[in-house]
């Protein structure tokens, strides 16, 4: 593998060693979490922190302006979404959706191969090779401004559809039901907890 | 994007005062009223309209300070403000080009922006009685603000991109005007006339930037001003460039082949046709010129251009003047012939001159036509042969049009005189016979067509008409006449030059490279004696009542129609345009939107559900999903790490 | 002990698979979005580890540019998904995408 330039500058020091340790650790444990836990609440619960943590991981590594995008915008949004659509349909409830299925082997063989196949990835090609030059530390605000700003006014529009949507779907009463009843907070629990399991 | 705006310079006498900033406050105050008008007060009539004067008052202010800076300081150059600058590209030839809008106050602008914020002033206080009673009040007062910003923007403009948005928006502000009576069909007509002869001005303008930018790649006038010489565009590319300016130019200035708007304009409200005569779109095709002059100057045939179709203009208005009846349109044709005057003297190179007469012509212009407006809705009429015998009944009317007739026509010493003297110096000074014919003839013709309206109106007996007591007829007063009183205060003292102790105002706005004109003896009175003469000549024979010979009534039927070049026009459009806007009307049905809905056709068919997309299982779809993008990553690998291999 | 790239690398694979375990593996549509979600942040974070350590450095903040992107985009995706989910409830009463029903 060719040599390009200087070495890679990795963090040293040790309180912020630390902390990114960390926040991985505990990105890897809300992931795990969020896709494990069969309340949906708790998964949405899960996701929430997962995005927090990963601003927190950019705070480490990422300029800062997009660990304040990340957790004002993209958390807040994706958590109003989520929260929204759940009121709108099953309600907040804490029971339990689903069960432990033979699905859960296949997927995690699934995944097991992936990781594999990057893992190899990325010892094949991270290692040896030297990447180049230092940091460039340029001004990211102006940047996004300047050369991205077409982009940066595509990405506005989105997120503000977005934002535009969450808040519409909270705001909005809960849906129909082809089968009756409109609000879910009528719906008996048992009834509830039966209907939901199903082949 | 950045936004960079100048810093406010401390309070302090003229030698402090950033002129630039001034005639930000100039460009932006009329714009402020607008916005405050459609925000806030748009149902109220009186508190909109006094918006809208204190704003321009304020405007006005600001530009004449800008005028008493420039004065004080006339060696002063000011760099350009910059209030808005975009980058246009990170690296490359598009990084080295910004695209700036900002103010420009150099003597030339600082003078054209007190005519229009002086002008538009008293337009508006005008306004304030003549409409009180109207339908749309307050939409035209945001029409005359929108105008009044559009113009100073063309006036302050700092680059031509940002004059052809300025003049875009002149060309806006002028439909708007002419067509408030909306509803009459001949104003909507005149309207949609006089929009699209500006917008082909401005298409031609378009070229010309677009043109000028591809050979320059510059479109800031004074960093242009050192290039057209340099002899990077031969002399073909700037006669090219010329003529197209000068289009753009001749559309918004009503030079001869698109001067067909202009009678049109007489449908305008009296104000509102006072402000585009006197310092409104007319003047914008001469300011125009005016700053690229630079270009015409390096261009002689450019200037012959000029020269030969100012000329023309001016002795077909002129001539077209003396046989119109209807007398909003007798005053827009004498408005033709002087626009044709400026564009001939910035021709033979008399720039300060033309710009002289655009200051000095102004007044009376917007004189003629308030007085006319008045004179209109006493009488009810705008027929000439209706009119007359006013003398006695209009008494204060009568004096404020003696006066604009007589500054309007070049008699000493009201204010066209000096600056029509100014422009036949410049004539005799190049010894052109032809210039010096044009010039003493336009004025002569113009004297009498001004008198002739005065006398027709002003003398005599009114016409007996149905329903029409004469003896009903008011004069104006209160605020009409306040506005009138002040322009013709302004007619008298404007054009007033070489007083011991003052400077000349033609110095003020100069040109390098084009000498002043020493003003002749002989030129002032030349001028002199042709005005008055031909003032008498047309009170002797309309006084009077004078009829043309029946032999010649055609004559005067062609005239009056303009020689017909109006009806030439719209035969063009009828048995050109009408049979290509068909064609491309149809295909647009057929090509174009049949090839949409073929599209919108096919996604339509596509997205109805097929019977093995709806039984599919998800599940194994997934799992095939990554599984064929965990083969295709490992074969990737097994590739790249062959060929690494190979190589390294 | 040092934080470099190889070990946010490894993370973001880590995190990535979680993600394809979420798709595969759960039948709540809500929760597939969720793992749709973290595969999209394991991007972002690869480019940003990139942008930090190594190979993007020359143009750092492209690769945070690309976060903020593939942020925007997950949004907007995670919209659409949602949108999806609340019509499958509406249909079924359930959140569950289930093999046999398709």
């Amino acid at each position: 593998m060719p040599l390009i330039g200087a070495l890679p500058q990795p963090i040293t020091s040790a309180p912020l060693v630390l902390f990114v340790y960390l926040v991985l650790i505990l990105l890897l444990g809300s992931a795990l979490a969020s896709v494990l836990l069969r309340n949906t609440v708790y998964a949405i619960a899960a996701f929430a922190a997962g995005l927090v943590l990963v601003a927190l991981l950019y705070l480490a590594i990422a300029p800062f302006l997009l660990v304040a995008v990340q957790l004002l915008v993209f958390t807040t949004v994706s958590a109003a979404f989520l929260i929204g659509l759940l009121r709108a349909t099953t309600g907040l409830r804490t029971s339990s959706v689903g069960r432990l299925s033979p699905e859960w082997i296949v997927g995690a063989a699934v995944s097991a191969v992936m990781f594999a196949l990057l893992a190899l990835v990325l010892g094949a090609t991270s290692w040896p090779v030297q990447f180049c030059c230092g940091l460039g530390a340029e001004n990211f605000g102006a940047v996004l401004g300047n050369t991205y700003a077409v982009g940066l006014a595509v990405l506005a529009v989105i997120l503000g559809s977005a934002a535009l949507g969450s808040g519409l779907l909270l705001a909005a009463p809960t849906l129909p039901s082809p089968r009756g009843g409109g609000s879910t907070s009528s719906r008996s629990p048992g009834g509830g907890g039966s209907t939901t399991v199903r082949r | 994007m950045t936004l960079a705006l100048l810093a406010a310079a401390p309070k302090g006498p003229l030698d402090t005062w950033s002129p630039t900033l001034l005639a930000l406050f100039a460009l932006l105050l009329p714009l402020i009223a607008l916005v405050i008008v459609l925000a806030f007060t748009i149902d109220s009539r009186r508190v909109s309209a006094w918006i809208a004067v204190v704003f321009t008052l304020a405007a006005a202010v600001c530009t004449l300070l800008v005028v008493a800076i420039e004065v004080a300081h006339p060696l002063h150059l000011e760099r350009p403000a910059t209030f808005l600058q975009f980058f246009t590209g990170q690296s490359g030839s598009a990084a080295e080009f910004t695209l700036q809008w900002g103010v420009l106050a150099d003597p030339l602008a600082a003078a054209v922006s007190v005519t229009v914020a002086l002008a538009s002033l008293l337009v508006q206080i005008y306004a304030l009685a003549f409409m009180r009673r109207e339908d749309g009040v307050v939409r035209f007062f945001c029409v005359l603000l929108f105008a009044t910003f559009a113009m100073l923007g063309v006036t302050f403009a700092t680059n031509y991109f940002e004059m052809l948005l300025f003049l875009g928006l002149v060309t806006l502000s002028t439909y708007l005007m002419i067509g408030h009576w909306w509803q009459r069909e001949e104003t909507s007509a005149a309207a949609s006339r006089a929009f699209i002869i500006s917008a082909i001005g401005d298409l031609a303008l378009l070229a010309a930037v677009a043109y000028i930018y591809f050979r320059y790649n510059e479109l800031n006038f004074q960093a242009l001003s050192g290039h057209y010489t340099g002899g990077r565009v031969s002399a073909n590319g700037l006669f090219a460039m010329a003529i197209l300016v000068f289009i753009a130019a001749a559309a918004k200035s009503a030079q001869f082949p698109l001067h067909v708007w202009l009678p049109g304009s007489a449908q305008a409200p009296a104000p509102a046709a006072a402000l585009i005569h006197s310092a409104g779109s007319a003047i914008c095709g001469v300011y125009l010129i005016a700053r690229a002059y630079g270009l015409f100057h390096a261009s002689p045939r450019g200037l012959a251009l000029l020269a030969i179709a100012g000329g023309l203009t001016a002795v077909l208005g002129v001539l077209w003047a003396l046989f119109q009846d209807n007398l909003k349109r007798a005053i827009a044709y004498t408005t033709m012939s002087e626009l044709g005057l400026m564009v001939l003297a910035l021709g033979i190179g008399a720039y300060g001159a033309s710009i002289f007469e655009l200051f000095t012509h102004a007044w009376p212009k917007a004189l003629l036509f308030l007085a006319a407006g008045v004179i209109i809705r006493e009488l009810r009429t705008e027929r000439l042969a209706e009119m007359g015998g006013l003398w006695g009944r209009m008494r204060f009317t009568g004096w404020l049009m003696l006066i604009a007739v007589a500054a309007g026509a070049g008699i000493p010493p009201f204010s066209t005189f000096w600056s029509k003297d100014t422009i036949l110096s410049k004539a005799l000074a190049l010894g052109s016979p032809l210039a010096i014919a044009v010039v003493v003839a336009v004025t002569f013709f113009g004297a009498i067509a001004l008198v002739r309206i005065f006398a027709l109106v002003f003398t005599g007996e009114t016409a007996r008409r149905r329903r029409f007591e004469p003896d009903r007829i008011r004069d104006a007063g209160g605020r009409i006449a306040l506005a009138m009183a002040v322009l013709a205060i302004a007619c008298v003292v404007s054009g007033i030059r070489g007083f011991r102790g003052r400077t000349d105002p033609i110095a003020f706005v100069t040109f390098p490279g084009v000498p002043l004109p020493n003003s002749h003896y002989v030129a002032a009175g030349v001028i002199a004696a042709t005005a008055v003469l031909g003032a008498v000549v047309a009170f002797v024979l309309y006084a009077r009542r004078v009829s043309l010979p029946v032999a010649l009534q055609p004559v005067r039927q062609a005239m009056g129609e303009g020689l017909f070049v109006d009806r030439a026009y719209r035969l063009a459009a009828v048995g050109v345009v009408l049979p290509l806007s068909r064609a491309a009307s149809w295909v647009e049905t057929r090509v174009v939107d049949g090839a949409l809905d073929l599209v919108g056709d096919s996604i339509a068919f596509a997205g109805q559900p097929r019977r093995w997309l709806a039984e599919a299982r998800i599940r194994p779809l997934l799992i095939g999903f990554f599984a064929g993008v965990v083969a295709l990553g490992t074969l990737a690998i097994v590739l790249a790490g062959g060929i690494i291999g190979k190589i390294g | 002990m040092s934080a470099g790239l190889n070990l946010i690398l490894v993370a973001s694979a880590a995190l990535f698979v979680v993600g394809v375990f979420g798709v595969v593996a759960r039948r709540s549509a809500v929760v597939m979005l969720l793992g749709t979600q973290f595969m999209f942040i394991a991007g972002a974070i690869a480019f940003v580890a990139f942008a930090r350590f190594g190979l993007g450095a020359l143009h750092g903040t492209a690769g945070a540019t690309m976060a903020l992107f593939a942020g925007a985009i997950a949004v907007a995706e995670l919209a659409v998904g949602l949108a999806m989910a609340a019509l499958v409830y509406r249909e079924h009463r359930s959140f569950a995408l289930d093999a046999d029903r398709g």
